[in-house]
């Protein structure tokens, strides 16, 4: 009889195999589990340099602020992009930025939460689905468009609006791409359905709404939805009642009493009020007492600060302001940081007092908005003809801190949180922070502008910085030609033979190691 | 865990030991090299927006090379055990069979790292060579080398489950190659179905999007670093190693 003890053990492989089995089973449904929950909950941080394949805050906030969905639909036959030299020029355009527009859709449609959809179609291959958006949305004979359609408006961008091409004897490069900054404006437009107005007032010298120094203003407006008209007091009963914004920019006459009757009257029924007035060497009595009703008092001082150049000689410094760190929104990003407000002598500026006494009685709420920097003070009773540097005077003089600009409001709820349409005022203390060069200079002027006309507008989810134009360059390793050309070689001799021929040389010693 | 390094140090030691090795890397370096040059050149006549690193990374130059050393960094790592009949001493060993698997992997991964180093000393040389960095900040570097890291461990473990499931190197590369051509060239397919918003084919645009390598490789490249292909790329490393640990052992209660 066999001992059982020693009898070998079988093994029951099916049980194996049906416990490996189970085993993977379970491991994929976790594996899916886990890519499932990545799929809805992840995160994307942008470590590039200044976060330049972010989409700007500005469009992040609107994407979120979407409540019905929205639709891009690219139109445009990009199976023949090599061919772009016999297309159309909005057709060459779109050849150039597809890569670009289709990495953009993407990133809209990352930040959307589901509520940004694309699709791309083409017009040879998929003729009924481009003819059927074509009719629907109305766009024309054209063979490449973007439509964007939300809540049942829509818009079209055409190549010009997306990017800019240079055009060579061969072949078309692209030299900016526009593709954020015009869909964002674009859906901003079919978003906010109401028609923003901006009245500009004219008639006492203001600087031309037309003309070149309103021009980037004029078109940071126009993309932020905001239609602007000009207005003259004199030749008006009341303030347009589709007024959404009424600005006074850098007047150099004043104001008469009918003028800022209306002007109040507006500012009164909930009304919205820009007035950027500097130092002028007439004072503006009657727009000042208009300002220092509300609260805001101007100072009618030249706002300076002197010092000495490297060789010894007196000058004046640059006129520059600090955006205050404030709660109130419209500073929420640029809060501590600088404006160059330019050369004080071309665009003085005036200090502003915010009347305590006003506030309270009544129920004003004046916030400080940019502030001048130690060292700057305000000179009274400047006289304008003299050629010598201005001397501090302190029985007279206004020291520093200054406020350059400041914000009111009448009879704001207690609670930030609670939406109550009141009457606001901005006051700058600057005629030329709105022109062009100093809100071309940075982005902080335009993000500046953007700021306080959402904040006028309600429209405090939009915020932030505004999608600025891409542009592209081409490498150059030298000025000189011929040295870029032997820096090239050097380089290619460097990588594709050098290198590679040390590690053959390693691999050469460790085969004749073992061998012998 | 000793066991574990011992082992992993037996691999990449045999991997360098091995004059096949020292081909590919002479190979992949010179095309690698060929990558970097080619981005270089580009730059230099087409204005862009882009950085060194990312053109190296995206050109035809890099990518399919990438794809062809899958297969011959892992066709060997099991095959050849077969091949040699060092098969049955290693399983009988006194060492887990999770452990011979992970030091397999991580062998072949050792030697993948190796592979890349030279690629990204070319962009320190370009920048000491030049006084132009190849990106402008940190992301695309870091990026780029997390992706290649993650995708590499990716397309590691598929080979090594190639390789568990084949007695003949060749067979195994074979089999690694059609795999990871399958799953790189997933990515041809969002030219069919990018931005197509029919209801119908939506979740394959976004399935597509998920898994797809040349989707994930810009936006690393670009120094943007996406949660979604860590989670991928990792777990289905975990899954494939998996596998690869039960296909290994069912050689002793098959038999």
């Amino acid at each position: 009889m066999s001992d059982p003890a020693s009898k070998p053990v079988g093994i029951n492989r099916g049980l194996i195999g049906t416990n490996v089995v189970i085993q993977i089973v379970v491991l994929f449904a976790l594996v899916f589990m886990a890519n499932y929950v990545s799929y809805r909950q992840f995160k994307r941080t942008d470590f590039s340099r200044d976060s330049k394949y972010s989409l700007a805050g500005q469009t992040r906030n609107l994407l979120k602020s979407l409540k019905k969905p929205a639709h891009a639909y690219v139109v445009f036959n990009n199976g023949a992009a090599d061919m772009a030299m016999f297309m159309d020029p909005d057709s060459q355009i779109f050849a150039a930025v597809m890569g670009d527009l289709t990495t953009l859709l993407r990133e809209y449609q990352l930040n959307s939460g589901g509520k940004f959809e694309f699709e791309i179609v083409n017009p040879y291959a998929e003729s009924k689905r481009a003819e059927e958006l074509m009719t629907k949305y109305k766009v024309g004979e054209t063979e490449s468009v973007l439509i964007l359609e939300y809540d049942g408006r829509s818009k079209f961008l055409t190549g010009k609006d997306l990017g800019e091409i240079e055009r060579g004897r061969e072949s078309a490069r692209l030299k900016g791409f526009k593709g954020e900054r015009a869909i964002t404006s674009t859906l901003l437009g079919l978003y906010d359905a109401k028609p923003n107005k901006l009245f500009y007032v004219t008639g006492h010298g203001e600087p031309d709404w037309d003309g070149k120094a309103m021009l980037y203003f004029r078109e940071t407006m126009e993309r932020q939805n905001v239609k602007a008209e000009t207005l003259n007091l004199a030749n008006v009963e009341a303030v347009p009642a589709d007024a959404s914004v009424v600005m006074v920019n850098g007047p150099r006459f004043d104001f008469s009493e009918r003028e800022l009757k209306l002007l109040g009257d507006y500012w009164e029924k909930k009304g919205r009020v820009v007035v950027c007035s500097g130092w002028s060497a007439k004072p503006l009595e009657q727009l000042n007492g208009w300002l220092a009703d509300r609260g805001i008092r101007p100072q009618n001082d030249w706002v300076n600060k002197s010092g000495r150049t490297a060789t010894g000689e007196p000058a004046l410094f640059e006129m520059v302001g600090i955006f205050s760190k404030n709660p109130i929104s419209i500073l929420k990003l640029i809060g501590g940081v600088a404006i160059r407000l330019g050369d004080p002598t071309v665009s003085p500026t005036q200090s502003l007092l915010l009347d305590q006494n006003k506030q309270q009685a009544d129920k004003l709420t004046l916030t400080p908005l940019i502030s001048a920097p130690d060292g700057f003070w305000g000179k009274v009773n400047l006289d304008p003809k003299s050629q010598e540097l201005p001397y501090y005077d302190p029985k007279k003089d206004h020291q520093g801190p200054l406020t350059l600009a400041a914000a009111c409001v009448k009879g704001a709820p207690a609670d930030p949180s609670v939406k109550v349409e009141t009457p606001r005022l901005v006051v700058i203390g600057n005629s030329s922070i709105f022109t062009t060069r100093p809100m071309e200079e940075s982005g902080v002027g335009e993000t500046f502008a953007i700021g306080i006309f959402n904040w006028l507008l309600d429209r405090e989810e939009l915020i932030d910085i505004a999608p600025r134009e891409k542009s592209t360059k081409i490498l150059r390793l030298d000025e000189d030609p011929e040295k870029e050309t032997r820096k090239l070689k050097i380089l290619a001799l460097t990588v594709i033979l050098v290198v590679p021929l040390i590690f053959a040389m390693i691999g050469a010693v460790v085969w004749a190691r073992r061998r012998y | 865990m000793r066991t574990l390094f011992h082992l992993t140090a037996r691999e990449v030691k045999s991997f360098f030991y091995s004059p096949i090795a020292y081909v590919m890397l002479v190979i992949f370096l010179a095309l690698n090299g060929v990558a970097f040059y080619y981005a270089v050149q580009t730059l230099t006549k087409i204005p862009a927006d882009e950085s060194v690193v990312f053109v190296t990374f995206f050109s035809p130059f890099f990518v399919w090379p990438f794809i062809l050393i899958m297969p011959l960094l892992t066709m060997r790592v099991f095959a050849d055990e077969f091949r040699m009949g060092t098969i049955e001493s290693l399983t009988t060993a006194p060492v887990k069979d999770w452990q011979v698997v992970m030091a397999k992997f991580f062998g072949a991964l050792v030697f993948y790292i190796v592979l890349f180093i030279p690629t990204y000393c070319y962009f320190f040389f370009y920048k000491w060579f030049t006084g132009i960095p190849a990106a402008f900040a940190a992301g695309p570097y870091w990026g780029s080398a997390l992706l290649l890291l993650l995708a590499g461990m990716f397309f590691i473990s598929m080979g090594c489950l190639a390789s568990a499931l084949n007695r003949e190197q060749i067979n195994a590369a074979a089999m690694s190659l059609v795999m990871t051509v399958l799953f790189i060239f997933l990515a041809a397919l969002p030219d069919f179905f990018v931005g197509k918003n029919e209801e119908e084919t939506k979740w394959l645009t976004h399935f597509i999007g998920y898994i797809s390598f040349f989707e994930h490789l810009p936006t690393f490249c670009r120094g943007i670093i996406d949660t979604r292909p860590i989670v991928f790329y990792l777990s289905l490393t975990a899954l494939f190693l998996f596998i690869t640990h039960h296909v290994f052992q069912a050689r002793k209660w098959k038999s």
